[in-house]
């Protein structure tokens, strides 16, 4: 986060100070006063000038639209980049043509830029801001096959009486099978194994 | 690829003045080596090397096109 001491006769002349050194103006600003002037006394004891502390404000669409176009820029992606806030946090999207490289190999290329992205914002953002990174639908989709993947080791653990272990996924791969399966009667899932390795294991609940 | 190493890791760290990369190209290889201040090491690395292995892999993807094997070391 950019930051700059300003000293001045009067706050006022201490402020402009920092906001010169920061080129900003004072909308984009958080201000703390640190000392308040004071004039000297009978020409003996000396005055004291004012000190404030101003902090560049932080915005975190602004930073996150900034840092993924200059990332796909190095890396000679050319595509659009929409960040909004949502949820408490922000939602990236990333759309455009040959974008297979983003994603890479069962989204780890993805997980990775999102991970990555997450860490910037969080460096520079006062309170948790979680960032979910998407690359046109791709996490929709895999979504979609999760749920799809499921359901149908609920069916043949109801028809079998047998559980069924998943393949491995990553954490919040497994948290949709959580999620997909929590509120059916019978069922119960839980995970086994160690990351990267971890998979969730859908069985009959027995009491 | 080093450009964008260097880009990644001073987002990363409290002292990007200090990020430096080097690149050396052999014929079947080109390692790129990248140096942080000491007290930023943990910054980009991570725990059990998480953040090393997602800034490994953004370089991997950028590097697809190149027809050597790129690989980054952190020098700690």
């Amino acid at each position: 986060m950019r930051e700059a001491v300003g000293v001045g006769k009067t706050v006022e002349e201490a402020i402009a100070a920092a906001l010169k050194e920061l080129n900003i103006e004072r909308e984009q600003a958080d201000i703390t006063i640190q000392e308040l002037p004071s004039k000297g006394l009978l020409g003996i004891f000396p005055g004291k000038d004012a000190v404030v502390l101003v902090r560049e404000h932080f915005d975190p669409v602004l930073f996150l639209s900034d840092w993924l176009e200059g990332l796909l820029e190095k890396m000679r992606i050319h595509a659009r980049v929409r960040v909004q806030p949502a949820n408490g946090g922000l939602e990236v999207n990333i759309t455009g043509s040959n974008l297979g490289t983003l994603i890479g190999r069962k989204g780890q290329t993805l997980d990775s830029l999102q991970y990555l992205a997450t860490l910037a914002v969080n460096k520079r953002a006062a309170d948790f801001v979680p960032v979910v990174v998407d690359v046109g639908d791709y996490r929709k989709k895999r979504r979609l096959s999760i749920e799809k993947t499921a359901m149908s080791a609920m069916k043949r653990v109801l028809r079998t009486g047998q559980k069924v272990v998943l393949a491995p996924m990553t954490p919040a791969e497994r948290r949709l099978v959580h999620l997909a399966l929590g509120d059916k009667e019978g069922i119960v899932t839980y995970s086994i194994g160690e990351e990267p390795r971890r998979k969730v294991v859908v069985d009959l609940k027995r009491d | 690829m080093d450009e964008l190493l260097a880009y990644i890791a001073r987002s990363l760290v409290d002292n990007p003045d200090a990020v430096k990369v080097t690149k050396k190209i052999t014929s079947s290889d080109i390692t790129l080596e990248l140096s942080v201040a000491p007290e930023d090491v943990g910054k980009v690395i991570g725990k059990g090397g998480k953040i090393a292995k997602a800034i490994r892999l953004l370089v991997s993807a950028a590097a697809v096109n190149a027809d050597k094997k790129v690989n980054v070391d952190i020098l700690g």
